[in-house]
């Protein structure tokens, strides 16, 4: 229904990591034109998860406590992860379908 | 562009936020006599764990850094049937731990400024164990209160601002208050 309707971007929390999803159909296949990009961020305080097992469309994993800063824009939106401390950082942004 | 669900998660609650404003532009969810903003930032992390804790608090302190976010003038307080309740708790729980989190309830539970409206969310149960009850509030966010099995309870806030720099912006607090803070 998501993708039916054009969501651009999920943000969901569970896992306790960073992990950000290259633009994906339904069936997890990379889709740049018409797919949702999901954020894990799980990243606000509580103990961290260690990877297992990566996915094929994810893109970045970051193991470590901090904030989604998510500016939207009416064309699009960026992204920057800002660790706690400083750290590895992960930025970038897209285009809206 | 009305969002009149009931029963959606935080989840949902972001990707309608975001499908608002990529689809919709600005002028289409801000009412009222401001001009709408170029942009909106989000920030976002789940997830908090215990409130008192190191990572916790560094979070906390990362949040009340960002621009617009601890600005007494920015943040409106969440009202809902819940307030009085909710208040002592989380104010308690700052200001036992740190701060930082103690500077951000405060200025939470004193400042009510009316802002431009984003849109209508109603929301109940939230993905937690234990009971949830989640109230809704047109336009400024929402709280939450959540009683849970071990005897420790679950404060959250979403709140809407604004700032110079950043237009309006959207901050989200969870905490878990151990049953030894309350």
């Amino acid at each position: 229904m998501l993708y039916e309707q054009g969501v651009d971007v999920i943000i969901s929390a569970h896992e306790h990591l960073y992990e950000r999803y290259a633009p994906m159909s339904p069936d997890g296949q990379r889709n740049d034109a018409h797919g949702i990009r999901q954020f894990i961020v799980g990243t606000g305080g509580a103990g961290l998860y260690t990877v297992m097992r990566v996915h094929p469309q994810s893109e970045v994993q970051i193991i470590a406590h901090g904030l989604l800063k998510l500016t939207l824009t009416a064309q699009g939106y960026s992204w920057d992860f800002l660790q706690v401390g400083g750290g590895r950082t992960d930025s970038g942004a897209d285009v809206c379908h | 562009m009305n969002v009149h669900r009931t029963r959606y998660c935080t989840l949902w609650l972001l990707v309608l936020l975001t499908t608002l404003s990529c689809a919709g532009g600005g002028d289409q969810w801000v009412s009222g006599p401001s001009p709408p903003p170029s942009s909106t930032m989000l920030l976002a992390a789940g997830d908090v764990g215990v409130c008192g804790s190191t990572p916790a608090i560094e979070t906390g302190l990362m949040l009340d850094s960002l621009d617009g976010t601890s600005s007494p003038l920015a943040i409106s307080r969440i009202a809902t049937g819940r307030q009085k309740s909710l208040r002592p708790a989380m104010t308690r729980c700052g200001a036992g731990t740190s701060r930082g989190p103690a500077r951000a309830q405060a200025t939470m539970s004193t400042s009510r400024q009316a802002l431009s409206p984003i849109t209508t969310i109603s929301e109940d149960k939230l993905d937690h164990r234990g009971r949830a009850t989640t109230v809704s509030e047109p336009a400024t966010g929402w709280s939450f209160h959540e009683q849970q099995p071990a005897g420790g309870r679950l404060d959250g806030a979403r709140s809407v601002g604004s700032s110079r720099t950043h237009g309006q912006y959207i901050a989200m607090r969870a905490r878990v208050l151990s049953p030894s803070t309350l």
